[in-house]
């Protein structure tokens, strides 16, 4: 299993624990990849998850860049229209994991952008 | 978290008060600056991100926004570099907030967290204390000038640390207090000169007319061939000027603080300015300009000399931009971005050739110019502006017997004491005036002769019988313009003033007309 595959798993278990519902995983389409989405309440949430070993480039959450921020608008927008739902917020979350020692440190940044 | 900074960003002559807002929130590191900012204070998010983290504090990586309001007008510069660095800081609980409401903060940082010199700093301290904070944090390096603003406490910091330091009150840092003006004018010493008027040989109708100049206030202007002394009169001119006032001397050092001209460590520019601009200066060079407007060479000499060499070879536009400000004493600059009023209340003094080749109407050479460049030549300075200049002197190359004499002639201090006297005259007659108009509005003073008005005129330049009829003749016989008449009337006031005469007597009136070379023939 690769680095960003057990990075999203964390990201997952970490959510449900918070009380969000997975929704969709790995959700593609030819503009790329939402790595999840969520629910809770009435709002919908396209999760990115970035998981690093070290802080070497820095946080991780730091690679979300503007380019991808907007890329990740695009996506939430088509899978908006291919899929029907009654959420009436939607949110963009990023979860910055690192695995320093084995052992997994998860930030959820909320609103992200 | 949101920490609010007071600070402040000069404005032309005046301060805007600014506050800087942050507000940290969650979210992606992003860090955008609202408020209008221009682009210095766009980059000013590197310098305050390098500032911090190199003197070893946390930048946070969250979503910063710094507000400075008011949103509505354009800000520019450095100076709020250190103010979002503290509001960062305190955002962040890296500093305690209960000390920076007392303060008004401004200073433009370096990568290594330095805190370096602003420009107007001394206006955003007039600001800050007209606001009733306590005292101002800024760089070291301006502390002297803001020490003219009384009782204000003054904070100079070197390093964003020792800000911190101060701020979470671990380190003192001793206060300068602003000193009262009494303190200022009782320190203004006579200012040294390397020249002196005794050095110029020759030339005493010159020297005279100079001396006339510098009692009244009067602009100058020098004919002559070349190596006659022009240039090295008109550098002497400041040491006959009058010492400064201590208003006076406020609106100069303002001047220079918005420049960022003021020399370091320097509070008070005590001496009169003395601005030569070359020839081939630009329009903004002259009067001020550039997106946000900065004050040009001839705010720079605000109550001092203007002192323009070779003056036709200035560009013709050059020299007519001259003439509002001339008449008016201050000059103001309109652009897309915003319009800002600069003064400029300066003594011309222009020195001229009377033609291309320098030599027409020399007593040794001969000048071998045509009449249509001389005409050429000439037409360069206007009518108009001839009219704002009241004295006009030919000064004639010397002879051999004056050139070889080596007796001297006066010092500058002893012109300078008569000028000193001629222009206490003249402001208890004017002080009247001042204490009338003041209730009008903004209306400046008047400080010297140069400045009375027409209706001045007729109240403090009446002349007796004998002395109206001359002048009468004179006009007649001379073909002087109605505009003439009142530049006579005030350099004969001033002659008077230098006399100790409240009367302007026929005498006085004789050498007034006399300093009107120019209305009394044409060059050529």
């Amino acid at each position: 299993m690769s680095l960003g595959d057990s990075g999203e798993g964390l990201a997952c278990s970490h959510l449900r624990k918070k009380g969000y519902r997975i929704i969709d995983r790995n959700y593609r389409c030819r503009l790329g990849e939402i790595d999840i989405i969520a629910r809770k309440g009435d709002t919908l949430v396209f999760c990115e998850v970035k998981t690093r070993l070290n802080k070497e480039f820095g946080e991780p959450f730091e690679a979300v860049t503007l380019g991808k921020q907007n890329r990740l608008r695009r996506l939430a927008q088509s899978y908006l229209v291919s899929h029907s739902n009654d959420a009436s917020n939607l949110r963009f979350d990023v979860l910055s994991i690192l695995l320093a020692d084995g052992k997994p440190k998860i930030l959820h940044i909320e609103n992200a952008f | 978290m949101l920490a609010r900074i007071e600070s402040g960003s000069a404005l032309g002559m005046e301060a805007l008060k600014v506050e800087v807002e942050v507000d940290i929130s969650p979210g992606l590191p992003t860090f955008n600056i609202v408020g209008l900012p221009d682009t210095a204070i766009q980059e000013s998010k590197e310098r305050v991100r390098a500032g911090i983290s190199n003197s070893e504090y946390k930048f946070p990586l969250r979503r910063i926004t710094v507000n400075l309001a008011p949103a509505d007008v354009r800000k520019e510069g450095p100076a709020f570099d250190l103010p979002i660095a503290v509001g960062v800081l305190i955002a962040t609980n890296q500093i305690s907030s209960t000390r920076v409401n007392q303060y008004s903060v401004f200073g433009e940082l370096s990568l290594t967290g330095e805190v370096r010199r602003i420009s107007g700093a001394l206006l955003m301290a007039f600001c800050a204390k007209e606001g009733d904070k306590k005292g101002v944090i800024l760089p070291a390096g301006n502390a002297a000038e803001a020490a003219l603003v009384e009782g204000l406490e003054i904070i100079p910091v070197t390093t964003l640390r020792e800000v911190v330091d101060f701020l979470n009150e671990t380190k003192s840092i001793s206060p300068l207090t602003g000193k009262s003006r009494k303190e200022f004018a009782s320190s203004f010493a006579l200012s040294e000169y390397e020249v002196d008027f005794s050095e110029v040989k020759g030339q005493d109708h010159a020297k005279r007319a100079l001396e006339v100049a510098a009692a009244g206030g009067h602009n100058v202007l020098m004919i002559g061939p070349p190596g006659s002394g022009k240039t090295m009169l008109a550098k002497r001119m400041p040491t006959i000027l009058p010492t400064l006032n201590i208003e006076e001397a406020i609106e100069v050092t303002k001047v220079y603080s918005v420049a960022g001209m003021l020399p370091p460590d320097t509070s008070l520019i005590s001496a009169r300015p003395f601005r030569a601009p070359h020839h081939t200066i630009s329009n903004a060079g002259l009067v001020g300009g550039g997106q946000y407007p900065r004050p040009g060479e001839i705010s720079l000499a605000h109550n001092g000399i203007l002192f323009l060499d070779e003056f036709p070879e200035f560009q013709k536009s050059a020299l007519q931009v001259l003439r509002q400000p001339l008449e008016d004493g201050h000059v103001t600059i309109s652009r897309a971005l915003t319009s800002l009023t600069y003064p400029a209340q300066f003594t011309l003094v222009a020195a001229m050739n009377s033609c291309p080749c320098g030599y027409l109407g020399d007593s040794v050479k001969e000048c071998v110019c045509t009449l249509g460049k001389i005409q050429q030549y000439q037409g360069k300075i206007s009518g108009p502006l001839l009219d704002r200049i009241d004295i006009h002197i030919e000064i004639p190359r010397l002879t051999k017997d004056e050139l070889t004499r080596s007796a001297f002639g006066e010092t500058s201090n002893i012109i300078r004491e008569r000028v000193q006297q001629a222009r206490e005259h003249q402001r208890e007659r004017f002080a009247c005036l001042q204490a009338r108009t003041k209730s009008k509005q903004p209306r400046r003073g008047i400080s010297c002769n140069a400045l009375m008005r027409s209706r001045h005129l007729r109240k403090f330049c009446e002349l007796s019988d004998p002395a109206l009829r001359f002048l009468e003749n004179a006009i007649e016989k001379l073909g002087l313009s109605a505009r003439a008449y009142d530049r006579v009337l005030k350099v004969s006031r001033t002659i008077a003033d230098l006399a100790g005469s409240e009367e302007i007597k026929l005498e006085h009136i004789a050498e007034a007309i006399q300093y009107r070379s120019l209305d009394r023939r044409s060059f050529v």
